[in-house]
């Protein structure tokens, strides 16, 4: 792949990716973005290697998801649940407070779950494809969405009856 | 809740998102970085291959021209040997064609290693010349 081809790709994926990025940072979006960076900077490193070029999406997704999880194994600057309830006011508030019950939800999930449910709902990915992204097999993701699905539910379901 | 319900719930989640401009400038950036870096990696490769090719090359001729000279230098060798007075020493048979061949081997290697230095520091001196003449 080109530098050009690389780039072409990267502003046609990163919109989605940084969404997606921020959906599993629970609405960090500078940790969100720092991740996508760090996944495109990995992604032109190896590019010269890489061919499949209709697969760059899944690719990306893929490599964003393992430097999500190695910035959560090194616990560095993550939002927990607490953290989230107790979010003072700021300049990106409304969306964030809009949002809080299901990033307070999704916060609870664990990082396979997560990523599992917000691939297929928010990417409408299949559940082949984010096999292949999380590096895990078909059965073990229906498993984290029914899980995920589950928890997502009583969650809310919580948080309508309060 | 239904599935349904989580799904309408995502179909409508927009979350903050940072400027367009300012991540792909950002990325552009250290993607320059990561090609000053792949630059000099390939430069320094080619140096290398290079200084190796004119190392083997010296090394194989010095090599070649000493071999050739062997007779002149053991003719050489044994008039020295001839010609040193005699100190009372007990005298040791020293195998003239062993000690040629080792002292050969070693303006080898010699040569060989110094023309590699020689010729890793001419061609980093010409890339930072270079590099320097095309900054200013």
């Amino acid at each position: 792949m080109t530098r050009e081809q690389f780039i072409s790709n990267v502003e046609s994926t990163q919109e989605a990716l940084r969404r997606f990025l921020a959906a599993l940072c629970c609405g960090d979006s500078q940790l969100a973005d720092d991740v996508a960076q760090e996944a495109y900077l990995k992604a032109y490193i190896a590019c010269g290697n890489f061919r499949k070029i209709e697969s760059f999406k899944s690719w990306i997704f893929r490599i964003a998801f393992n430097v999500f999880i190695d910035l959560r194994r090194s616990a560095r600057a993550f939002v927990n649940y607490d953290e989230l309830r107790e979010a003072p006011a700021s300049e990106a508030a409304d969306s964030h407070f809009r949002y809080q019950e299901l990033y307070a939800a999704l916060t609870q999930l664990p990082a396979k779950e997560r990523t599992s449910v917000l691939l297929y709902y928010m990417e409408g990915y299949s559940v082949k494809e984010i096999a292949e992204i999380v590096e895990s097999s078909q059965e073990a993701v229906r498993q984290h969405l029914a899980r995920g699905r589950n928890h997502l539910r009583g969650m809310l379901s919580n948080s309508e009856k309060e | 809740m239904d599935d349904d319900k989580i799904r309408d719930l995502f179909r409508t989640f927009q979350p903050e998102l940072t400027s367009e401009c300012g991540f792909l400038s950002r990325l552009e950036d250290k993607m320059k970085a990561i090609d000053m870096v792949k630059r000099q990696i390939a430069d320094m490769r080619r140096r290398n291959r290079i200084a190796v090719a004119v190392a083997a090359v010296s090394g194989f001729v010095v090599g070649v021209v000493l071999t050739l000279l062997m007779p002149m230098i053991l003719d050489w060798s044994t008039t020295v040997n001839l010609s040193v007075p005699r100190l009372g020493i007990p005298e040791v048979n020293v195998d003239m064609h062993v000690v040629c061949w080792t002292l050969m081997a070693a303006v080898c290697v010699l040569t060989v290693y110094g023309s590699y230095e020689l010729t890793v520091a001419g061609l980093s001196r010409k890339a930072e010349s270079v590099a320097y003449g095309s900054r200013r």
